[in-house]
């Protein structure tokens, strides 16, 4: 095997990541500017250190898509090790961030250890699933709970290490990857309903049960219950999307973003790129997310072999999932969860596994079966 | 890797995974984008209106900006209230971290004075952005703030906002008719209270997007109103005739230890305008607050804070009442003004032939009415039964009215009506209905001479000025023009005519007369040499107080005018409650006298000139001419040009000195002192206390001492008593030939 991929990457996938990254530090830094000046009286303090992600991120981006993807399955193994061995670490040695340990500081930078156990969960998955075929398809109930037993015993040891943190909204990310990534795997059917059925029931069981859940759930559907308390977020963020009506207030013109959207450079970005570009905005960067997300499905189902694929699809998804909730939560579609908007948050350590990761599918691309349509 | 470990397993998995990618493809390339379009789309559109209005009213914010209070001046352009720039200092519980929460209570309760306490409870209030903590900081104490907010870094947490403060240049002077302002500034009492709208000009307002801690957003659009600056006011008043007013007033009040306070109105006779209205005891318009009476604050300030609260209030209402507007009393003989002028106008009697008979006492119905001159004035004229203010014979002149006409009269003089002046609290009279007043003829009897109803003393002084001023009511106020800030005049106020009551003739005769009441009658305290003062006396038991006769509660009362051949100015001092041990309880030996000083000061001061009659000019009072350095011959006449005589010490050639100083005001037919050899002596004089005695004895006492008298109060005239009332530096030492004022009154005033 050789080490390096021969092929061209696939162009369309790597234009729109660089467009959506474009796109997304310019919208990072009109949301960014009022915090930034606020707390740094430097305007431009988060947009010059997202910008320098960026590029970091890009060339981390080309490099990675310079290897043979088959590669990154022996990686799999120690990149699971030392995710788990830092999220052991960073709940000795984080730093705080909103009352929860998260970051570890290595001096200029900082890392996020469930970052990096995102990507090490959809490496290794693809890896154990192309190396097993016919596992995890398994009908009946002792061969079935032996195959998942492995995936689920790591899924169980990540989330369980999140929880410590605590850091919730990655528990729910990183579990709908990996589950995700078995439904690919070709797990039953029937234990899909059931594991779902069971998830549902669980969930309805929680939310009935617990005035704190059903709270948070009363709060969602009317968020001037508690307009300082649980709403404001919610309620800031609906005043930011419907300031904008169909074509914005302009670039730059948020008013929202001046101390009334707490956090608009990071989870609430997009409720500023609504106030400021308007719905036509909007509906543009989801187009350019959608048009991101299909091709990568594209390349996925042309991936040369499964690992390829299910590699792709993972990263494909995860990115997906994480646009989806992102979105969901600015409109208030779902109850707020603390999940970032990919290329437009701003994070240096998530935005360079962002890139990794599309650094993977770009590996992939160049040793697609199909020429590019 | 396990490539074709097992090509059937491996086949039929890479047909189930591409099946499933292609599922995920469908949901996430497209699928998951409908809710979200849908929902971006509902949020932004659909929901637009409701959501961005909501959101606008949360980022605007409109600041409203005061407006400048307009200043109150009086009639010469002296400013008598006025605003100056204050702040309010503020605290934003929102952004007050809690490490701070201490520095600040500690740091605003010291500096401001404030309750730690209150601080803290509003700092407590941890959703607001604007808490007051203290308003109308002056400059001084805000720079303060200021320094501790930056030494502090209490930036957003502690700010303070622009505000105004009312200022009262004069304390309290003209306290109850200029007023005062609420904290907020707006007007609460006086003229403050009744022209507030003209004063407090309209506030301006910003509306600015700001952040939600207030900030400004850069480039957002403001929109900016101006305030209107309020109206100046020019009163009617004139601060110095006020002061004038005041400063006797009180002396008078203190003198005769009155319980109930006193006021003296001063009116413009032909306009109705009040150049001066005084109340004692008043209060301070900077601390309206504080009870002023000194007993009765400590008083109060030794009391438990609950139990405090009531008679604190009350004390406060009592100070605040304007006495003479909101107050009635009992006229007394000031009334038979009113009754003799209805006489005249009525052309009741025949002043030549008339005669009214008094034999010191009068039977009305099953009441005897008994004269103060308990054997009678015995057969009076017209005009003597006013001057000895004698009750029978005002029965009788009653009775000639009859009391239809009387009250008929009552009412077109103003007493039965509010007189409209532009103050706050007017009282009304109390006088009985017309049925009940008619049914019993004693009503009548005593009403004739102002007995058993009350009035305004407002009322009272402007139906003087109509008797003085040919007759007709005017209605009193005391606006005279409105100023806008541009200084122009945007309001005039004109006099404002109510009626015409009595003929010209009928005032001209009462001139007359009721000069006669103070040259030679009750009102002969009132006296001011050359200046024509006409006026009547009264006294009252307080009747509607129960046993005011064994409690010898009285109101003592001088209404008058002067000078009576052209009467300028109007004046009423009223007193009420003079103190019961004091003798001589009558408006005549009270109230009187401070009316002479006050227009002993005022006519001089308005340019009234003097007219001397031919025994006044004896008495005049004359500077002293400078004749030192002269020849003796040469000073001499000097001095009996002057109008002085003159005695030389010594044997020298030129005067070296002279007693009294030149520009001394002395009465004419003092012998001056001029010194040939030397100067005067220089020795300090012993001035011995005259009170008491006659103008004769006191004179020739100082004399002896080494000082000159200058006589001022009442002249003496035929058949009367004069007496020292007041003098100058008694038990003093003063230097040898030193001027001492003695005053003199009339003992004599029974009214």
């Amino acid at each position: 095997m050789e080490r390096t991929a021969k092929g061209p990457m696939d162009l369309p996938f790597a234009l729109l990541v660089v467009l959506l990254s474009g796109i997304g530090l310019v919208m990072m830094f009109s949301a960014s500017y009022a915090v930034a000046d606020v707390r740094t009286s430097t305007p431009a303090f988060y947009v010059s250190r997202q910008g320098l992600y960026m590029l970091m991120g890009m060339a981390v981006m080309l490099m990675v898509s310079r290897f043979n993807y088959n590669y990154f399955s022996s990686f799999s193994i120690p990149a699971m090790i030392a995710a788990v061995v830092l999220l052991v670490v960073v709940l000795f040695v984080g730093s705080d961030q909103k009352e929860a340990v998260r970051w570890i500081n290595f001096g200029f930078f900082n890392i996020q250890p469930s970052e990096i156990a995102k990507v090490a969960v959809i490496v290794l998955f693809a890896t154990m699933i192309a190396a097993s075929p016919g596992r995890l398809e398994e009908k009946r109930l002792l061969p079935a709970l032996w195959g998942v037993a492995p995936y689920m015993g790591l899924l169980v040891l990540i989330a369980g290490l999140m929880a410590l943190q605590p850091h919730f909204s990655g528990i729910i990310l990183i579990l709908a990857v990996g589950g995700v990534m078995l439904f690919m795997g070709g797990l039953a059917l029937r234990w899909i309903a059931l594991v779902g059925g069971a998830g549902i029931g669980g969930m309805y069981i929680l939310i009935t049960a617990t005035e704190y859940a059903a709270n948070r759930i009363a709060i969602w559907q009317d968020p001037w219950l508690a307009p300082r308390d649980g709403g404001w977020q919610t309620i800031q963020s609906l005043y930011a999307v419907a300031s904008g009506g169909w074509f914005g207030l302009g670039l730059g013109q948020s008013r929202q973003k001046y101390s009334y959207l707490p956090e608009p450079h990071n989870d609430f970005v997009f409720a500023i790129v609504c106030e400021e570009l308007g719905l036509f905005g909007a509906l543009v960067v989801l187009f350019l997310f959608m048009l991101l997300i299909a091709r990568g499905f594209w390349i996925a189902l042309n991936a040369r072999d499964t690992f390829g694929r299910l590699l792709v699809a993972g990263v494909t998804v995860r990115l997906a999932i994480q646009t989806f909730l992102n979105v969901a939560v600015v409109t208030n579609l779902i109850p707020v969860t603390g999940i970032s908007m990919p290329f437009f948050s701003y994070g240096g350590s998530s935005l360079v596994i962002q890139m990794v990761e599309m650094g993977i599918v770009l590996a992939v691309s160049r040793q697609i079966r199909a020429t590019s349509p | 890797m396990g490539k074709g470990k097992n090509p059937d397993k491996k086949f039929k998995q890479d047909r189930t995974i591409a099946a499933r990618v292609t599922f995920l493809a469908v949901v996430f390339g497209f699928l998951m984008f409908i809710p979200l379009g849908w929902e971006l789309y509902n949020v932004s559109i659909l929901r637009h209106e409701e959501l961005e209005q909501r959101a606008i009213n949360q980022q605007m914010r409109s600041y409203s900006i005061t407006a400048g209070r307009g200043t109150i001046y009086d009639r010469g352009r002296n400013v008598l209230a006025v605003s100056a720039s204050v702040e309010t200092v503020c605290i934003s519980p929102r952004d007050i971290t809690e490490e701070k929460e201490a520095v600040i209570a500690d740091g605003l309760s010291a500096l401001l004075g404030v309750d730690r306490g209150m601080i803290v409870e509003r700092m407590g209030r941890k959703h607001r952005a604007n808490e007051i903590i203290k308003t109308q900081v002056e400059r001084a104490q805000a720079d303060e703030v200021r320094a501790f907010v930056l030494e502090n870094s209490l930036n957003q947490m502690v700010f303070l906002e622009p505000s105004s403060k009312r200022y009262y240049p004069n304390g309290s002077f003209a306290a109850n008719v200029i007023g005062f302002v609420n904290a907020d500034n707006s007007g609460s009492m006086g003229l403050e209270a009744v022209y507030n709208s003209l004063l407090s000009g309209t506030p301006g307002q910003t509306v600015a997007a700001r952040d939600s801690r207030g900030r400004p957003l850069p480039n957002q659009y403001e929109m900016y109103y101006d305030p209107l600056d309020g109206y100046d006011l020019i009163l009617t008043i004139d601060e110095t005739i006020q002061l004038f007013a005041e400063r006797h007033l009180e002396t008078a009040v203190i003198e005769n230890e009155v319980a109930e306070r006193g006021c003296v109105i001063v009116m413009d006779v032909k306009t109705g305008g009040i150049l001066a209205m005084a109340v004692k005891g008043d209060f301070d318009l900077n601390e309206p607050r504080v009870i002023a009476d000194d007993d009765l604050r400590r008083t109060l300030d030794m009391m438990a804070p609950d139990d405090m609260r009531q008679p604190l209030e009350a004390a406060q209402q009592a100070q605040w009442r304007n006495k003479a507007v909101s107050d009635t009393y009992e006229p007394g003989s000031v009334f038979k003004i009113f009754t003799a002028a209805i006489a005249l106008e009525e052309q009741l009697v025949d002043l030549e032939t008339a005669r009214f008979n008094c034999t010191g006492m009068i039977e009305v119905g099953s009441h005897n009415i008994r004269c103060h001159r308990t054997i009678g004035h015995g057969s009076q004229t017209f005009l003597e039964a006013l001057r000895h203010s004698c009750n029978p014979a005002y029965v009788n002149i009653g009775n000639l009215i009859g009391p239809r006409k009387f009250y008929d009269y009552m009412n077109a003089f103003g007493f039965m009506e509010r007189t409209g002046i532009d103050l706050q609290g007017e009282a009304g009279s109390i006088i009985a209905p017309y049925e009940t007043y008619s049914r019993q003829a004693s009503a009548q009897a005593v009403y004739s001479f102002g007995q058993t109803f009350k009035v305004t003393p407002i009322q009272m002084i402007t139906a003087v000025s109509a008797v003085a001023n040919g007759g007709l009511l005017m209605r009193p106020h005391l606006l005279s023009q409105v100023i806008g800030q541009d200084g122009r005049v945007a309001e005039r106020i004109d006099p404002t005519p109510v009626r015409q009551v009595v003929s010209a003739e009928t005032s001209r005769l009462m001139r007359e007369f009721l000069e006669e009441c103070v040259n030679q009658g009750t009102g002969s305290n009132a006296y001011v040499k050359g200046y024509n003062v006409a006026g009547k006396t009264g006294t009252s038991q307080k009747r509607d107080i129960p046993n005011s006769d064994e409690l010898g509660l009285y109101v003592v009362s001088f209404a008058g005018f002067a000078p009576s051949y052209d009467p300028q100015v109007a004046i009423l001092v009223m007193l009420d409650e003079p103190g019961l041990h004091r003798q001589q309880r009558m408006g005549g030996y009270m109230a009187a006298p401070v009316a002479g000083r006050i227009l002993a000061d005022v006519l001089p001061y308005l340019g009234v000139l003097p007219q001397f009659k031919a025994g006044e000019a004896m008495a005049l009072d004359v500077t002293v001419p400078f004749v030192r350095r002269s020849a003796p011959a040469d000073a001499v006449t000097a001095a009996q040009r002057a109008g002085l005589e003159a005695r030389v010490v010594g044997d020298g050639d030129t005067v070296t000195d002279q007693l009294p100083a030149a520009g001394a005001r002395v009465p004419s037919g003092t012998e001056m002192l001029l010194y040939t050899e030397g100067t005067k002596p220089e020795e300090s004089v012993d001035v011995p206390s005259v009170v008491g005695m006659t103008p004769e004895r006191a004179n020739a006492a100082l004399t002896n001492a080494g000082v000159f008298m200058r006589p001022i109060g009442a002249q003496p005239m035929a058949n009367m008593v004069l007496t020292a009332a007041w003098q100058e530096y008694a038990g003093q030492l003063v230097p040898y030939g030193s001027v001492i004022r003695v005053e003199f009154r009339s003992a004599d005033v029974s009214d």
